[in-house]
């Protein structure tokens, strides 16, 4: 009779781990929405922070959650990313959204203010920011 | 990514060139994709660059997000990863006329500070104010210096499946 119960504990017992695991390995990327930001900056700040030295802009942001507020300079629906503008002409923050993340894309017309929370990637020609968010 | 192009006309950009990879093995896929690679495209030399953030790709695992960019891509120390290449039948095609052409592109690719040879067929659609162009490519992670623990190497694929898909449009900076 002991037998039997060892045996049932160990077979409960390897269910629960390999659910654990198996729920670990299949766990979705988290949402941002209610992760507080280590920065909140306006779209230029943080550009211009990149601009004029990247390793350190890497250093301070790059894999934080940082808060970005800016105005909608161009959205690109299939890729689900949208730019806010900065002082430069051509290159500003760009935002991805998750293919988990629900996407509002009436929002996204040029010129209106955003405010977005995602993690910074580092800069290519713009400063990218990931897994976002919007504010508001 | 330095720019070291002349702004002129027969110059095409994105900044939102579309970039999938899946490592496929019998336990699991793994997949990725970014939408924030920059690209240029010179027509008349046939130049051609891309870089990509390693931290841009979007995962839809967190485990696999996570491993990606700590253990095995190390993107803190290696963030960016880039393409230099030319299209070597440039004088057999012509890109400022509309149409549908196949382009042999050959050049450098740098990821986690390796940098190896690449030569891929790129189709490429010009159209009046944009040109597409899509490929795909095999990537085999050891060239690279990427390294996968024992414990977990039947879970990703010794060689990863690559596609890109770029929207150029004229660079007018």
């Amino acid at each position: 009779m002991k037998k039997i119960r060892w045996a049932v504990l160990l077979l409960i017992s390897i269910i629960i781990i390999a659910f654990m695991v198996i729920s670990k390995i299949f766990k979705p990327v988290g949402s941002l929405e209610y992760v507080l930001p280590e920065y909140t900056v306006m779209a230029n700040e943080l550009f211009e922070a990149f601009n004029e030295n990247e390793s350190m802009a890497n250093e301070k942001y790059l894999g934080k959650v940082i808060e970005v507020t800016g105005f909608i300079k161009d959205f690109n629906a299939e890729g689900r990313t949208v730019v806010l503008k900065t002082s430069d002409d051509y290159f500003g923050i760009s935002c991805s959204f998750n293919e988990n993340q629900k996407l509002d894309t009436t929002v996204f017309q040029e010129g209106i203010e955003l405010k977005i929370r995602g993690e910074c990637s580092g800069k290519l020609m713009d400063v990218a920011l990931n897994n976002c968010v919007i504010l508001k | 990514m330095a720019v070291s192009y002349s702004v002129a006309q027969d110059v095409y950009f994105t900044r939102s060139g579309h970039i999938y990879f899946i490592s496929h093995t019998d336990i699991i896929d793994i997949d990725a994709n970014n939408h924030q690679a920059a690209g240029f495209l010179d027509v008349t030399t046939g130049k051609v660059q891309c870089a990509v953030l390693i931290k841009s790709f979007e995962f839809t695992l967190a485990t696999a997000k996570e491993h990606f960019n700590e253990s095995y891509m190390d993107s803190d120390k290696f963030p960016k990863a880039e393409f230099k290449g030319e299209i070597v039948n440039i004088n057999s095609i012509n890109l400022a006329e509309p149409g549908r052409y196949q382009a042999t592109v050959k050049g450098k690719l740098t990821i986690k500070g390796q940098t190896k040879d690449l030569e891929t067929q790129v189709e490429m659609i010009v159209k009046e104010s944009e040109i597409l162009a899509s490929c795909s490519f095999d990537v085999t992670i050891s060239d690279f210096n990427i390294k996968v623990p024992a414990l977990v190497e039947n879970r990703v694929a010794k060689v990863v499946q690559v596609s890109l898909g770029f929207k150029y449009q004229p660079y007018k900076k």
